[in-house]
Formats: structure tokens, sequence, C-alpha cells
């Protein structure tokens, strides 16, 4: 064993070893090298060893960073082919040929050539002491043959838009490679991509003939494709060939159909705004039929909820055509026969200091007008909230609010309740337009105006309070034990009105003695002092005339309606 | 793992038997008789599969004992009197008939080594030699012995085919190539004790010389058969 070390430089150590045996000779290059300087010397080395056809090939090499090795005489190679039958095959020889035109290259000709030999290249420098680098190889395993030539497309189908297509793409073998003879066999490898992409897209599988059908192409896109080949069974492919752009037009003269598309669908939309213009009347009312307003079958239960008892019981008081529908849905409430239609219009119960107020008879009529169960639903409109003066509670009953309050013509004054001395007087009747008939004054009689105008808040509150008992507790709802009258039912009446609680008797003053005619013009009133505990109405007697004629009872057996007792009060 | 590689590789073999049935040579009745191009694809098929197996178990002995790539001789190969055209232009001076017979010659050197091969690697295995690469070596060792097989069969009824429809220019039988060599084959490779790089060193003859078959049937199918894709 032979050693022999040749350091380089400082850094760097080129070691040999020489190995001899019976049937080998080796030669072990070790290459030590450490950059302790930033600039790294790089020795003369083989880059390439290349066939392209399989007959020929050659070696390249790479001086480094010597440039005083650059000429051809600085470096040279050997080389050491096993082929049986040459004598001189286990001998070192110089490269066949150094080609003049280009650097740094040994080339192999036909001669020099053995395919399923074994190479052994070294390159070694001038005076035959340094070797720099060494190669073995068989040639067959270093073939890689030049690309493919003259590309072609041609269209084989299009989808029925024209929008994507398919073509068949062919090429020739480079002429170098002698696949004729079959002394090469050749796999190509498709690679497309379209013209902005980075990335090429590689068909997976090789062919081995000379085209191959690419699929899905769009229209109006570049495309490139290119070809490149290796040796069937071999491992390493050659260089690619020249792309081929693929275009093709997206047809203008074929049948627009998307634009077809989109103008039928337009003019069906024309066509359907123009029908729905026309008919735009009975459409509405298909589609959206009108609803129907809410028929009042009963007491507004807003109306109840926010006590407003007067506006309550104008509703129940209104004008006659609507009460045979509050009544009739009521199992407890017989109908009787209302004298109301024969005696001429309810008087809707109405404020006392509004009914005193004669300036404000006039919008009596406005009142009951205005409040109108119609099936345009307005009836509830009459807000009870309007009302929510105490002092303007009693002016507007909650038919009358919603008109009342945008009644200020004819100079009326507003329906804040003028501040005056409480008069009483009795309603004769209620015209049908709405006018509200006095009894003459000299058969009024007179109270204090605060005193009545005071209990009459307080009557009111009361009322409400008491209404709203009633209405809560009992179901029917009607029995109103309101009572300023002192005159009571009897107890059969009572009885026989409802089974309401003992409670609510005492103060059931009023006597049904006439129930089927009116009052006598001569209207007796009385003052509610104060209410007792038990809710009932004390009434001051002897202040005015005790008697407290009913109004008008027109139900038989004692039965009075709200609107009933109301008239009764003082 | 190893089970279902192996099962992997009796299965693919029994298809591979199945594809590469024998051809009916003797014309029975409900057998079509191939032509001399069917012949000529199919054993160019099994040639390609014989380079591929031996192409791969070659790279992975390779890289199981030399993985820093150096630079070693390679060993003569047992195979090296057979005079085979080493380029182009001695291809193309033989003629057809000493082309099948550098072929017929080539395969049939390779027989008995292959199978012995493929039982040496076996024993490899069971000695727990190697890893679990040696186990599928010997399969493929095993497969690549029956192809061999197969392609030296394939070639000889083509031979004889193609001297019934006159390729041959001389009527000169096929010769059969001797058998005593084949005996001495595989220690032709043994340094003494077997090894692996006596195995290595086989692989790599092995896969030279089913490149120059591939190639020399390729020559021949290209010569013989007109208007071929040549």
């Amino acid at each position: 064993m032979i050693f022999v070390g040749i350091p380089m430089q400082a850094n760097h150590l080129l070691c040999y070893y020489w190995i001899s045996a019976p049937h080998l000779t080796w030669l072990i290059t070790t290459y030590y090298s450490a950059d302790w300087n930033n600039s790294s010397i790089k020795y003369p080395h083989l880059t390439s060893c290349v066939s392209n056809n399989m007959e020929t090939f050659y070696c390249r090499w790479d001086v480094g960073t010597m440039q005083s090795l650059s000429n051809s005489e600085a470096v040279r190679l050997f080389f050491m082919a096993k082929i049986r039958l040459q004598p001189s095959s286990n001998e070192w020889h110089e490269c066949p040929h150094y080609p003049p035109e280009k650097l740094n290259e040994c080339f192999f000709s036909e001669n020099y050539t053995y395919i399923w030999s074994e190479y052994s290249i070294q390159l070694r420098s001038r005076d035959n002491t340094i070797l720099y680098d060494e190669k073995t190889f068989n040639v067959e395993d270093i073939v890689e043959p030049d690309p493919p030539l003259d590309l072609n497309w041609t269209m084989l189908n299009a989808s029925s838009t024209g929008s994507f297509y398919d073509i068949l793409l062919s090429w020739l073998p480079p002429p170098s490679a002698d696949v004729k003879m079959g002394w090469m066999t050749l796999e190509y490898e498709v690679q497309q991509r379209k013209a902005d992409s980075e990335h090429w897209d590689t068909q997976a599988e090789l062919v081995k003939s000379t085209h191959r059908t690419l699929y899905g192409f769009q229209s109006n896109v570049n495309y490139e494709v290119r070809v490149r080949c290796k040796r069937h069974g071999g491992k390493k492919f050659g260089e690619f060939s020249d792309s081929l752009v693929v275009h093709v037009p997206l047809e203008a003269s074929r049948f627009p159909v998307v634009a077809l598309l989109i103008f039928g669908t337009l003019f069906l939309i024309a066509i359907m705004t123009l029908v729905i213009l026309s008919q735009q009347e009975k459409l509405m009312v298909i589609l959206l039929p009108p609803v129907p307003g809410p028929k009042i079958r009963g007491i507004e239960p807003e109306l109840l909820m926010k006590g407003k008892v007067d506006e309550l019981t104008s509703i129940l008081g209104a004008p006659p055509e609507l009460r045979p529908e509050l009544y009739t849905n009521d199992p407890w409430v017989e109908f009787i026969d209302l004298d109301f239609e024969e005696q001429g219009d309810r008087i809707v119960n109405l404020d006392r200091d509004l009914l005193t107020d004669r300036s404000l008879l006039s919008n009596f009529a406005h009142l009951s007008i205005g409040f109108r169960d119609d099936d345009s639903g307005h009836a509830s409109c009459c807000d009870p909230d309007l009302g929510s003066d105490a002092d303007t509670s009693g002016t507007a009953a909650a038919a009358g609010l919603c008109s009342v309050t945008s009644i200020t013509t004819a100079g009326n004054t507003p329906l804040e309740v003028p501040v005056r001395e409480a008069m009483y007087t009795q309603v004769s009747e209620v015209k049908p337009y709405g006018k509200v008939l006095l009894s003459p004054e000299d058969e009024m009689e007179y109270n204090t105006a605060k005193d009545a105008k005071e209990i009459k808040t307080a009557e009111n509150k009361k009322a409400k309070y008491d209404f709203q008992l009633v209405v809560s507790s009992d179901h029917r709802g009607y029995t109103s034990e309101l009572n300023a009258g002192k005159n009571s039912p009897t107890r059969e009446d009572v009885s026989s009105l409802t089974s309401s609680p003992e409670d609510y008797q005492k103060p059931y003053h009023e006597s049904v003695t006439n129930p089927t005619s009116y009052i006598t013009p001569s209207p007796v009133y009385t003052v509610v002092e104060n209410v007792d505990r038990q809710n009932s109405l004390v009434l001051t007697p002897n202040s005015i005339p005790a008697l407290v004629v009913l109004k008008a009872l027109p139900t038989t057996d004692g039965y009075l309606t709200p609107d009933l007792l109301e008239n009764i009060t003082p | 793992m190893k089970r279902v590689s192996f099962l992997v590789v009796m299965l693919a073999q029994l298809l591979l038997s199945v594809a590469s049935a024998p051809i009916c040579a003797y014309g029975q009745t409900g057998c079509p008789l191939p032509t001399l191009a069917d012949l000529f694809d199919r054993v160019m098929q099994q040639s390609s599969r014989m380079h591929g197996i031996s192409s791969d178990l070659q790279s992975q002995f390779e890289h199981y004992l030399f993985p820093s790539k150096n630079m070693l001789g390679k060993w003569k190969c047992h195979t090296h009197d057979i005079l085979t055209p080493g380029n182009k232009q001695n291809a193309q001076n033989i003629d057809r008939e000493q082309l099948t017979e550098v072929i017929l010659r080539l395969l049939g050197a390779w027989g008995d080594p292959l199978s012995q091969l493929h039982q040496s690697m076996r024993q490899d295995h069971n000695k727990n030699h190697g890893r679990d690469f040696s186990h599928s070596s010997s399969n493929k060792a095993l497969e690549m012995s029956d192809v061999m097989q197969e392609l030296r069969d394939g070639v000889l009824k083509m031979a004889e085919k193609m001297k019934l429809q006159g390729a041959f220019s001389n009527a000169v039988a096929v010769v059969q190539p001797e058998e005593a060599r084949h005996s001495s084959a595989f220690a032709f490779y043994k340094r003494g004790t077997l090894s692996l790089l006596d195995h290595n060193d086989l692989l790599y003859c092995l896969r030279r010389d089913s490149d120059k078959v591939k190639n020399y049937l390729r020559i021949l199918q290209c010569s013989t058969l007109p208007g071929l894709e040549c």
C-alpha cells in the first residue's frame, strides 16, 4: 500500500492511496478541504459525461478557480475502458480528441465508444502528478437523448360550445438517435402550461410513439407545450424541445347561445312587467286581498284597562246602530227591545260640563259621528290616552276623542273643561245625527260648582274603580254599581238581575219603576258624598231631590246597563 | 408488512404467469397461433421487465452496500466470453441469426445463476442477515429467475418462427447454448464465502446483460418486421 499525500495549501490536503491486490487496483482519492479562509479554491473537476446518441460521448470538466489552467494543455484527461478482446484494455489512454472549438471537453468518437463497457475517466494535471478528479461509468447509463423536433398540433375535436378542445400533438424523434434501426428506444414526456403560468404540467405517462393527445384546452387561451425524451430503461432525460404555442380563437360565428339566453330572459321580464303594470289593480286584489278590519264585538279591552270609563260608556252608549252588535253575543245580555230606537237616539254619556257647555254642544255631533263603528277598523282610534287629564277626561268620550281633538273649528274653545260651576241638566234626547237636546234650564238644579266638580271627579274616579271592579270580577260586566241615585231597585230586581256579590247590591239604589217610559221631565239628582268602604256611594240626602229618577229604564226586571246608570247621576 | 408484500409479489407472479402463458406452438384446436409480431411484443415486454427488476435490485444493493458512492472497479462478468456487439457499427454488421444466437446464449447463461441467487438470498434472509429488503429482494430474485426462463422460451419460439418464415438468410439451426458452463457460473462470482458483495457483482452483470438483450431484441424486431414503427 502506497500512500502519497500532497498538501495543496495550508488548509488542503490531497491524499492518494494505491491499493494493490491480485485482482484489483484501486485508487482511492480522498480530498480534504477546510475553508478557513472565505475564499475557497475550487479545483478542476469533471462536470459531466454525456452521450446523446449511444454512439459517441463527451466529458466536460471545470477548471475551478485556477485560471492558469484554463488552456487544455494544463489539464489532461485519461480514460481506461474495459473492452474485451482489446489488449490495451487495462491501460490508461489519453483523451482521443480535444475539440478545438470547445473548451474543457474531451470527445469520444464511435471508435472509442463501447456501450456495455466500463469506463474510468481521470482528470490529471499536465505533468501527471496531480489527480484532480475521477469518474467511472457505463456508457448506456449516461445516455441523454437530444430533444425532439418539429412539434405540431392538430385539433381533434371541440366541445359543443366551442370553448374547449382536444389536440393531437406530434413530433419527430431527434435525428441523432437511430430509432429506425432500433438502436435506441425512446420514451417521450410531454409538458404543457398556460402561457402566463410559471408551472409546467407534466403528463404522467411516457409514450413510446411520437404523438400524444392532450385534452381540455380552452379557447382563446395561449398554451405552451414541450417534449423531452429518454432512453427506454434509462434514467436521465434529455433536454426539452422548443415550446410550441397552441391557441384557438373562440369562434364568433357560432350561435351565441349565451346572448340568446340573456336576451330571452330580458324579454320575458319586460313582458311580465307590462302585464303586471296593466293588470296592477286586479293583481293586487288577487295577491293582496284587503284585510277586513276587526268588528268590535265587545268592550275594547284597552279601554277597560286604562279605566276610561267615560269613553267606554260612550262606546256603549254609542249611536244606536251599534248597540245590537254590542249585545248580541253576550249570553246574559238579553236583548230587550230597545226603546232607544223608538225614542230616538240615546244620549252618549258625556261629562256634565260638556253637557252644560252649550258652546260645545255643537261638538256633540262630531263626537258621536267621530265614533263610528265601520269596517275600516277605526273603532279603536279613539285613544283613551287622549283624555289623561282629569279635567279633560270627562270632556271627551272615547268616541269623541279622535275627532274632538281635531275640532278647533268655529272658534270653539278647546276641550279642556272650562272651569266653571258644575251645572246639571238633563239630556232629554240625542238625535240621530248626534245633536243632544237638553232640558230647559229652569228645571235644572244647580249644585255648587266646586263640590259638584269635585264629587264628579271623585265619582268618576270611583266610578272607574267600581267599574273596573265590576268588569273584572263579574263576567257580565254590565252590572254597574255606579249609582248616584238613592232609589235602589228592589232586592228581587237586583237578584234577578245578577248574582253578583252582596256588597254590590247596596249601592244599588235605582228603582226600576218605569221601565218602558222615559223619565219624567223633572230630573232628580243627588250628589255623591263619599264612597264607603264597601265601595258603595253614599249620597247626600235632601240636598237635592232625593229621588233619582231613572232616566230611562227600558230593560225589564231592573236590568240596568251602564249607560242607564250613568244617566241617573245627579 | 413482510407477509403482505410477499403475498403481493406472489399474486403478481401468478398474474404474470397467467399473462405470459406459454404460447400454444403446437396448433391445438381453439388456440390461435400467435404471429411473429405478437411474439416479438411479448418478448419485448418481458425483457423490459427483466431489465427493470434487475436495475431495481442492483441499485438497492448498491445503495445498501456502498452508500457513499465510492468508486470501485467492477468485476468481470461470467458472460464476458460471449462476443456481443458493443457499438452500433458492430450491431449493423452482424446478421440476424448471429444476433439471435447471441441473445439465446446470453439468456441461457443466466438461467442457473439466477436460481442460485434466489436460493442464496433466501438463505440470507433465513439467517437474518439483512433488513426487510432482503426479503423483498429474494422475492425479486425468484421473479427474475422465472422471467428469465420465460424469456428464453419465448425467444426460442420466436427464433423457430423466424426460421420458418425465412427470416434467416442461411438456414442455420439455432445454436443451443452450452449447458456445461452453467454449473460454474455462479461460482464465478464467489469469492470464497458467500457475501452480499457477490450478490452485488452478479446483479451488476445481470443488469448489463439484460440491457444488451433488450437492445438486441429491438434491433432484431426492427430489422425483421417491416413497417413497424421503429
